[in-house]
């Protein structure tokens, strides 16, 4: 599977739906690798969701997101871990471990986890 | 004794003599002074953590004071100016604050809340720097009552004052309640897609995407993979799906500008879709549902083509489900003046500037253009003249060339050029009334006496 994150400055951006970059990464056989980056700045509107969806990332680690964006990453296939906060490696570390408790320590303050991680938690995830 | 300290207690007071009882007191004060004001404050220390957090800011960003306190300010607050043009960065880095900012925060449920941000440094006792406090208002209630009171004359970025643009906010606000599809026909450069973005607006799908295409940019092959997205390996260079614009927009408003330029063959696909509301991605083998409401808009005359055979009739009766039609600039021009208004406000935010107008000279001159480009034309005109100007009124000298076409009179002045462009006005209201002079003044908004004094003054029969 392939995990998006929505970074700046080696932490996760505070505010995807302005962020400038985000880092690509494979998740095979517990193997986490970097595959590449994409530069959104400037970048807004479906745009910004068709440049993502089109590396085929089945995942997009960010942080706050507005319910545009969320709506248009849904659509396009993206599950979304949103509004989460920390150094990217941390993050990226508990969420390849894929474990709740882990994770929920990365929330942004007054954000409890999303209705797509329960779900994500709540299922054997796929690992291609 | 005892009598004083029971005093005391009922009424504290600060003794100027005990530094650290009047400090304290301050504190107090201040605090509570914090804690009363309905802007949001909060202040963060050099490690851009935040250490306080007022009860107005909690209410504002959704979030408890002791969930903020602690936590970095952009983990916090996250505002869109966070990352690249963070206010309290800045303020700290020059020692001087920045006022009235505006922005937008995201909150927990994804909503985007505008504020407007001012900061400044905090100082120690001996005058370091000990962090910053950013205090910031929510502009929600302020839109929402701005557009109220301009209700009248504003619809979503549409601002007009004319007889004819109130017909078409009426217009807006009637098909905002339903899902039917719309049409709007206007020249280039009368504002097709604000309308489109106002109906969507002023709907309960207004939370939803509104997606715009421009179906005459784009060769049939491109618009189809466009609109409806692609399986990997559709084509050569299909490497991975793509979804289309028409998934992307879910329950929202695809907006199909310049609909008159699309091929035959992609006027039958789009039929099909608005009659089965259904749509297949290239290379795919399954329907999919297709929910968002259609808002057509075209520059060309679509009743022409339909005559022609250029567009097709069925396409034509499935978008001209209810017609917007607009204006022209010239055939408002008394919007004009409103409009320079809110462009140089745009562009005394974007540029920096402090324009406060154009010279009587410059607005003759404005007036009398006859605007084939309609508002983007003036938009463009006050741009320039914004970026050109180096004082605080914009001259004649900075206006371009071509507003000085033909009929330019040098020696005119402001009441002749004023003058000139009341009685096109009149003479254009009178046609499109039939020569009506009740419904002509009714238009003009001016009472009848004083349409038939004006008609006297201009010799207009």
């Amino acid at each position: 599977m392939k995990i998006a994150l929505s970074i700046a400055e080696n932490r996760i951006a505070p505010l995807f739906d302005v962020a400038d970059d985000c880092l690509l990464f494979s998740f095979t056989n517990g193997e986490l690798t970097p595959v590449g980056s994409l530069n959104l700045t400037g970048i807004c509107g479906p745009v910004r969701i068709f440049r993502i969806a089109e590396t085929q990332a089945d995942y997009l680690i960010c942080g706050a997101i507005s319910r545009q964006y969320q709506l248009m990453a849904e659509a396009a296939g993206l599950v979304i871990i949103g509004f989460l906060s920390g150094e990217t490696e941390e993050v990226l570390e508990a969420f390849c471990l894929d474990s709740e408790p882990g994770m929920s320590k990365f929330r942004m303050p007054g954000c409890s986890m999303g209705r797509q991680r329960r779900r994500r938690f709540g299922k054997k995830r796929r690992s291609v | 004794m005892t009598r004083n300290i029971q005093k005391s207690k009922k009424k504290p007071q600060c003794d100027a003599r005990q530094p650290s009882a009047f400090l304290n007191c301050h504190a107090n004060l201040t605090a509570s002074i914090l804690e009363s004001i309905s802007d949001g404050v909060f202040t963060v220390d050099l490690d851009w953590k935040i250490t306080s957090f007022n009860r107005a800011a909690e209410l504002i960003t959704g979030i408890k004071r002791k969930d903020a306190i602690g936590r970095r300010c952009c983990d916090v607050f996250k505002s869109s100016m966070c990352q690249t043009d963070c206010a309290l960065k800045k303020t700290l880095r020059n020692s001087t604050p920045v006022i009235n900012r505006s922005c937008f925060i995201v909150r927990a449920d994804g909503k985007r809340i505008p504020i407007s941000v001012s900061t400044a440094v905090l100082y120690d006792e001996s005058g370091a720097v000990i962090g910053g406090a950013e205090t910031f208002r929510d502009l929600t209630e302020i839109e929402a009552l701005r557009k109220e009171l301009d209700g009248r004359y504003r619809v979503g970025d549409l601002i007009s004052r004319s007889s004819t643009m109130r017909k078409v906010f009426e217009l807006i606000s009637a098909v905002s309640s339903t899902m039917s599809t719309v049409l709007i026909q206007g020249d280039t450069g009368t504002g097709k897609e604000l309308v489109a973005r106002a109906i969507h607006g002023s709907t309960d799908r207004a939370e939803q995407p509104f997606i715009a295409v421009n179906c005459g940019a784009l060769p049939d092959t491109l618009l189809e993979s466009e609109l409806f997205g692609y399986k990997k390996g559709a084509f050569t260079g299909a490497y991975n799906d793509k979804p289309g614009l028409m998934s992307l927009a879910r329950n929202g408003t695809l907006f199909l500008d310049e609909i008159g330029e699309v091929s035959p063959a992609m006027q039958v696909k789009l039929l099909r879709i608005l009659q089965e509301r259904e749509f297949q991605p290239l290379g795919g083998t399954t329907q999919l549902n297709f929910k968002a409401r259609v808002i057509a808009a075209t520059n060309r005359d679509l009743v022409a083509m339909v005559k022609t055979g250029a567009f097709r009739e069925d396409l034509f009766y499935r978008i001209n489900v209810i017609r917007i039609e607009l204006p022209t600039l010239d055939q408002r021009k008394e919007d004009i003046p409103m409009l320079i208004e809110y462009f140089i406000e745009k562009f005394n935010h974007i540029y920096g500037k402090n324009l406060k107008g154009f010279s009587n000279e410059a607005l003759s001159a404005i007036m009398n253009h006859n605007w084939p480009g309609n508002i983007r034309e003036l938009e463009n005109v006050v741009e320039r003249s914004a970026i050109l100007c180096s004082g605080k009124t914009i001259g004649i000298n900075c206006l371009p060339e071509e507003l000085f076409g033909e009929g330019h009179n040098e020696n005119s002045d402001i009441f002749t050029l004023r003058g000139s462009a009341e009685a096109k006005a009149i003479e254009n209201a009178l046609i499109r009334n039939g020569f009506n002079k009740a419904k002509t003044a009714r238009e003009l908004g001016i009472h009848k006496a004083t349409l038939y004094r004006k008609l006297k003054k201009y010799a207009i029969k």
